[in-house]
């Protein structure tokens, strides 16, 4: 038995995940990240230092001292307390990625593992628009270069949904409801909320038309029409430099827009990103701008970055056939652990072997010593009977 | 329009199929399913129909965009879904009922059957009250009859369904009625689809 929430990945999947793990660390490394690994159990305070719901239900113990700790719920803000640690006297931007397990307790509800594997980047001292587009970018690239056929990345901004809603000139529990509403997509009873708020009509409409505005190509133009302030004009202008930069680095057909598009997690301060594939539920990865999380750690930099949830990519690649090809079988020597000899001689020439007691009768491709002769059987069914020697020229190996 | 859609089995359904017909999904294939759930595919558009718990699940899970669900549903489950209109039909209180004063200071703590126990257990954790909800899969009306709890908190339309003499209706839990809803992935995905179907019931709503 193991908790809820905890799996095992058996030999097959653990190949094909690391193989996916494999190309995204030299995607990330092709982009000037370098892989940190952090610990698995932080002090429980560090991380409330975030201040956020989501991340401080995390999994709690105490260590022999009773100090309270926690296993990392994720990995952005340990990354942002080691660069707070180690990299205040180098110069910015950092950039770092990670492979890496966080924990945060079952919640089938909404398909929460208790343990999931995440790749990811963060990119910490640059504020600018670039350090966005090259983020989405990087996730484009990645997630391409793992064989993903189809994807999207959405985008949208924090700072749109807010200026929106300081147009309606709403009180502030009327303010928190309709944002409340926002995040939890409930969009009967945002309106509703701000109907009985005695919101005009026109600016309803602009606000019902503006959440309309997911995952269409015209999204971005679209909502630049019903851009009203400075804030949500600035907001947008701030994705359409996203979008070309994007664009330029090659990757623009596969940005959308969704303005009705909000994320859970409270740190994230400005643009903001999902990326989807058919045939899985939740988004292959998300991410955004943090630019107040350092600053929990006494050091105000700026911060944007992404997490590759490896589960739901290795989910859309099965579900698009292009999983990773897997190793092939070993082959399986009956009677190899009496002959260490000719089993290093194999290995050393390339061939993938494993002894098996002479009784064994494995599936091919296997081999058997039958007196002072050899049997081969080759996974394509081809046979070969003879010396050691005739064995290594059937493998290729002589 | 490539679109994957579900609807629950439910008293006001002819009235779901002719909004969606007047807004242009092809829902005569949806009929030879008669009431049975299944799958059937007409015209680009994939019909599913099943319980709105199990509608509610596909959509999360990606393999359908859109569905037809009562509000009822999406604040028991609270599902990881966009909730972009409310159809206007078949609406309903979802309501806390009792038979007669059952409820008076016989025990500190009430038990409630109901279909919706998160439900039930959010709106009495609000108000105070402490309630003991009794999960029940259907027919929370039987409980009353067989003594199994207090009250029932149940949609208006079932208690007046079911017949049942003498409850009595507490309190308004919520305001319900048909939802139509889209999966976070088909809202990315499949968004021009998504968003000129909204519009076109947007406009259909507007002009009842």
């Amino acid at each position: 038995m193991i908790p809820e929430g905890m799996h095992d990945v058996l030999p097959g999947e653990a190949a094909e995940l690391h193989a996916i793990e494999s190309t995204l660390r030299a995607r990330f490394a092709a982009y000037g990240y370098g892989e940190v690994r952090t610990p698995a159990l932080e002090f429980a305070e560090t991380l409330e230092l975030a201040d956020d719901d989501t991340l401080s239900g995390g999994y709690r113990l105490f260590d022999d001292q009773g100090r309270e700790l926690m296993l990392r719920p994720d990995m952005t803000v340990p990354v942002a307390r080691l660069a707070a640690a180690r990299y205040r006297d180098k110069p910015l931007p950092l950039r770092f990625f990670y492979v890496s397990d966080s924990y945060r307790p079952w919640a089938p509800q909404r398909s929460q593992d208790g343990e999931f594997r995440q790749a990811g980047v963060e990119l910490l001292g640059d504020g600018s628009a670039a350090a966005e587009a090259e983020c989405v970018a990087l996730v484009c690239d990645a997630l391409s270069a793992a064989g993903l056929p189809e994807y999207r990345v959405t985008l949208n901004t924090m700072a749109f949904p807010t200026a929106l809603v300081d147009t309606l000139g709403l009180v502030d529990d009327d303010r928190e409801a309709l944002l409340e509403a926002l995040a939890d997509r409930d969009y009967p009873l945002l309106e509703s909320i701000a109907a009985n708020a005695a919101v005009g009509d026109e600016a309803l409409k602009a606000l019902q038309a503006t959440l309309a505005l997911g995952g269409t190509s015209d999204s971005l133009s679209q909502a630049r029409k019903l851009a009203t302030t400075p804030a949500m004009v600035g907001a947008i202008e701030r994705l359409v430099e996203v979008r070309d930069l994007v664009t330029e680095a090659g990757f623009g057909d596969a940005v959308t827009f969704d303005f009705g598009l909000y994320h859970d997690l409270t740190y994230y301060t400005g643009v903001i990103l999902e990326a989807w594939a058919p045939g899985v539920g939740l988004p292959v990865a998300s991410g955004g701008r943090y630019d107040e999380l350092p600053g929990c750690f006494e050091w105000d930099i700026s911060g944007v970055g992404f997490a590759i949830a490896l589960d739901r990519l290795r989910d859309a690649l099965d579900e698009a056939d292009r999983l990773p090809a897997v190793p092939p079988a070993p082959l399986a020597f009956a009677g190899g652990f009496d002959e260490p000899a000719r089993l290093a001689e194999l290995r050393r020439a390339g061939v993938a072997v494993c002894a098996v007691p002479a009784t064994a009768e494995p599936p091919a491709p296997s081999l058997r010593r039958a007196g002072g002769r050899y049997a081969l059987e080759l996974s394509g069914g081809a046979q070969t009977e003879g010396s050691w020697r005739d064995v290594l020229r059937a493998l290729g190996a002589g | 329009m490539r679109l994957r859609v579900g609807l629950e089995p439910q008293p006001q359904l002819e009235a779901v199929l002719g909004l969606l017909t007047a807004a242009g999904l092809p829902v005569a294939a949806l009929r030879h399913l008669q009431q049975q759930p299944g799958v059937v595919e007409a015209d680009g558009v994939t019909w599913a129909r099943a319980s709105g718990a199990d509608l509610l699940a596909c959509c999360e899970s990606g393999v359908l965009d859109l569905a037809v669900v009562g509000k009822e549903l999406l604040l028991e489950h609270e599902p990881e879904v966009f909730e972009l209109l409310d159809l206007r039909v078949a609406p309903a209180r979802l309501v806390f009922a009792v038979v007669g004063d059952a409820c008076e200071g016989r025990r500190g703590r009430v038990r409630v059957a109901t279909r919706f126990p998160r439900v039930t257990a959010r709106f009495f954790a609000a108000g105070g009250l402490q309630v003991q909800p009794v999960r029940l899969t259907s027919a929370a009306t039987l409980a009353l009859s067989l003594g199994l709890a207090d009250g029932i908190v149940e949609l208006d339309t079932v208690i007046a369904a079911a017949g049942l003499q003498g409850l009595a209706h507490r309190e308004v839990v919520a305001r319900c009625g048909a939802r139509l809803v889209v999966g976070r992935a088909a809202r990315s995905l499949r968004g021009a689809d998504v968003a000129a179907l909204l519009a076109r019931l947007g406009d259909l709503l507007e002009s009842r």
